[in-house]
């Protein structure tokens, strides 16, 4: 029994790989954008007396991590995660990262001269672009929601919501969700806006006539987020065995090439013999971030953003 | 009356998982006072919620005028053809806004017109919730008694019959179908937060979001509950205070329209078939041909097929309890009323967690096909109460009263008389819970059983994908569906219009 946030579309091909490999078979719920980050990790936590999930797989790591803070994940070492670099495994390999996407801004080329495409989140509004032409997903959920609180970890709070502030003031467009700002920059709607590469990918495979920019990518800059996927077990599962199995499976390099081949994953987090053809991923800068930290700040920061951006 | 063991089994589905959450929701705020003040907006918060329900109230104002105007006309078409087509301006009630909302935006776009703002969302919400208030208005002109119209006509000009005479008649299912609008559009984010436009109810959402706490949503679905409540009970108190009776067989009454009201009628009707049109027409191009749709069917057979199980059994459910409900409203004190519609205000995760902690606690349904039914039923029972009830306050009372009096055993007298009076009313309601429930998401994601899922779902998961041609392969099918469970419901108003009242 799985739960996963992962699109069905790149999630779904991956379980029956594993049922094919193993014999194993999968029953996955797959989340969805629209639930707003209400869906399935509440789900988990309601559950947590009487679990029906045993693997819990997350497009993202906030709200991992808040499963692991409320005693929703059990610990296990994979030896599939050997290889992983430390920062992306929980101390207590309550949770382990694999594979990463990274925040980008999606410009229209037709909209936007070279001349106005910015470098830096602070400079989002403030280039020829006029600022409702600029859109932001709701940071109070999903990856722009851990992104506001990578910022607030980054930058400390004041500074983090004074940027957020500036981009309200200015008149950026807050719309329903990083698919949503890659189809109005799709559609010309928008000029340009923040997303997940995977999103911005998708845009630029059905043709529209899109580019993707990595922000703070100079020398002194903070970089970009990168937020891997992660996996963990949930504690009192059914059927751990067939967990473990699994949680084995997916943190694989065989699992993160498939990933980076299909286009969910843009940034793994080990050598894969497999390369997306889009960008080249080791020259892209990542923000440096605790996780930890990120976790800590993201409850006040979904609460900022709601007081910034809701009213 | 009803039995106190049928009332039981209506009070224990639909209120016991939310009745849990909600005593819950108690515990915690007596160990966390604070958390009541949540209820009481104020600042930014007041600002949403005034703006939510402005929007609410103009969205279910133009609901049920236009309801009003289209349905006059859709009344008069009932011989040859027309008779049944009309039924097709109606099956789309139950789309989900959202994907209402992106034919919009394609179709904005396409006219070069902004797609931020108010305008469009009111424009949206509007449309997505028309075919709701011409449904309900349809039914209300069906219960006209054209003997009735026929008499004023002797005395005034038919203009003066049609505002005087059949709008206080009709006004029962309007301001019915103005109170489920208002609980729908104040209830939703989904349509808003397309269109960059903050609502009261994203606010309850963000906060859940971010606290992952229920009690903190329940407070702070206080005013949103409230004010639904509110609006119901006007609605309702409207409804029980005029009693009609389906007495005639005879056709619709042909009134000669003053010219200013004969071409609000047709701009009425213009309206409504606009909203149809934007919807096949944007679906049908997205698709991109049949063998698209033939694709995104056979890659969600299994959704499928457990989409129509929870709508089926969903409606099945709701019909028995819907029968006892409407027969309490009828007799109608305040609390039944209340109670037999505040689920409509609940926010559909709330309602999903509330049955999960329910099936958990007690160990029945717990991760099995029936816990996303007993959300549907939780969420869908006071539609269906709703519509029961529209066509039992068509019946003569004394007839109903005879059948409890004279009618023998409790069961003989329900079984021989009353469910084939009021049949019609209940397959109805069925029709409508099978189609709102074949469009549910927020409840039915947190309960469904692992390995299982619903075209809903499916949609928006592609949704977020981005593969417009599946997601518009997959609403085509849910509307056919949906069209034929409508089309069967409620055509059997149409054909069972006799059914009920006095024989003449």
């Amino acid at each position: 029994m799985v739960y996963t946030s992962v699109d069905q579309v790149f999630s779904e091909p991956v379980f029956r790989r594993f049922e094919e490999a193993t014999g194993i078979k999968v029953k996955a719920v797959y989340d969805v954008e629209a639930a707003k980050t209400t869906g399935l990790v509440n789900r988990l936590i309601a559950e947590k007396a009487r679990p029906l999930c045993d693997v819990w797989w997350s497009g993202e790591i906030a709200q991992t991590i808040l499963l692991k803070e409320e005693g929703v994940l059990a610990p296990y070492r994979s030896p599939s995660a050997e290889d992983i670099p430390p920062q992306y495994v929980d101390p207590d390999w309550h949770w382990v990262g694999f594979g990463g996407r990274a925040r980008v801004l999606l410009v229209n080329t037709e909209l936007v001269d070279p001349g106005d495409v910015p470098d830096s989140l602070f400079n989002l509004a403030s280039t020829g672009v006029p600022a409702e032409k600029v859109g932001i997903a709701y940071p109070m959920f999903g990856t722009a929601a851990t992104q506001a609180a990578a910022l607030y970890a980054f930058l400390g709070p004041e500074e983090a919501r004074a940027l957020f502030t500036d981009l309200r003031d200015a008149g950026v467009r807050v719309v329903d969700g990083n698919s949503v700002v890659r189809d109005l920059v799709a559609g010309g709607q928008l000029a340009m806006g923040m997303t997940d590469t995977d999103d911005a990918i998708g845009a630029i495979e059905r043709g529209a006539p899109v580019e993707m920019v990595f922000l703070d990518q100079g020398p002194d800059d903070m970089g970009t987020l990168i937020i891997p996927n992660t996996v963990g077990m949930i504690a009192g599962a059914a059927h751990p065995d067939e967990a473990k199995v699994l949680l084995d499976y997916l943190l694989s390099e065989e699992v993160e090439a498939q990933l980076v081949d299909s286009g969910w994953l843009q940034m793994p987090l080990r050598p894969v013999p497999v390369e997306q053809p889009y960008f080249d991923a080791s020259s892209v800068k990542g923000m440096t971030v605790s996780w930890v930290d990120v976790y800590t700040h993201i409850e006040q920061a979904k609460k900022d953003m709601a007081e910034i951006f809701v009213r | 009356m009803p039995s106190l063991a049928l009332t039981s089994l209506w009070v224990l589905a639909v209120f016991s998982p939310v009745l849990l959450l909600t005593a819950e929701s108690a515990a915690e705020t007596l160990r966390n006072p604070e958390l009541l003040a949540l209820a009481l907006p104020t600042g930014r918060r007041l600002g949403l919620l005034v703006n939510s329900l402005g929007l609410s109230a103009a969205v279910s104002l133009s609901a049920v005028v236009v309801g009003l105007l289209a349905g006059s006309v859709l009344w008069e078409w009932d011989a040859g053809p027309w008779s049944r087509l009309r039924w097709l301006l109606l099956a789309l009630v139950p789309v989900p806004p959202y994907i209402h909302a992106l034919s919009w935006m394609t179709a904005l776009d396409w006219l070069g017109v902004s797609t931020a703002g108010w305008a469009p969302t009111f424009l949206v919400e509007f449309m997505a919730y028309l075919p709701l208030g011409l449904g309900l208005s349809l039914i209300g002109y069906m219960g006209v008694d054209a003997s009735m119209v026929e008499a004023a006509r002797l005395h005034r000009p038919d203009g003066d019959v049609f505002t005087r005479v059949v709008v206080p008649l009709v006004a029962p299912a309007l301001v019915a179908a103005g109170g489920l609008v208002f609980a729908f559009t104040v209830t939703d984010y989904s349509v808003p937060t397309l269109f960059s436009v903050n609502v009261y109810s994203l606010e309850v959402f963000s906060d859940f979001s971010a606290s992952n706490q229920a009690a903190r949503s329940m407070m702070l679905s206080v005013p949103i509950l409230l004010a639904t409540m509110l609006a119901l009970w006007a609605s309702q108190s409207s409804l029980r205070s005029v009693v009609q009776s389906d007495a005639s067989n005879r056709p619709a009454p042909r009134l000669s329209y003053p010219a200013w009201l004969g071409s609000l009628r047709l701009i009425g009707l213009g309206v409504a078939c606009a909203q149809a049109l934007v919807l096949a027409v944007t679906l049908v191009s997205a698709s991109g041909g049949p063998g698209s749709v033939v694709y995104a069917v056979s890659s969600a057979h299994g959704d499928i097929g457990f989409t129509l199980f929870q709508a089926a059994a969903t409606a099945a459910l709701c019909v028995p309890l819907a029968f006892v409900a409407a027969d309490h409203m009828r007799r109608g004190s305040g609390p039944w009323w209340l109670m037999a519609v505040a689920p409509l205000a609940v926010p559909s995760p709330l309602v999903g967690i509330s049955v999960l902690r329910l099936a958990g606690a007690s160990g029945l349904l717990y991760g099995s096909w029936a816990a996303p039914v007993l959300g549907t039923v939780v969420r869908f029972t006071p539609v269906a109460s709703l519509a029961a009830l529209a066509q039992l306050k068509r019946l003569d009372p004394l007839l109903l009263d005879a059948a409890d009096l004279f009618g023998g055993t409790l069961g003989r007298a329900w079984f021989r008389v009353r469910l084939p009076l009021q049949a019609p009313g209940l397959a109805a309601a069925a029709a409508l819970v099978f189609a709102f429930t074949m469009g549910e998401m927020g409840a039915t994601l947190l309960t469904v059983p692992p390995g299982v899922s619903t075209v809903t779902i499916r949609v928006f998961n592609y949704l977020h994908y981005g593969g417009s041609d599946v997601v518009a392969g997959l609403c085509l099918v849910m509307v056919a569906a949906m069209a034929a469970a409508g089309l069967i419901g409620l055509t059997a108003f149409s054909l069972r219009r006799d059914s009920g009242g006095r024989s003449e």
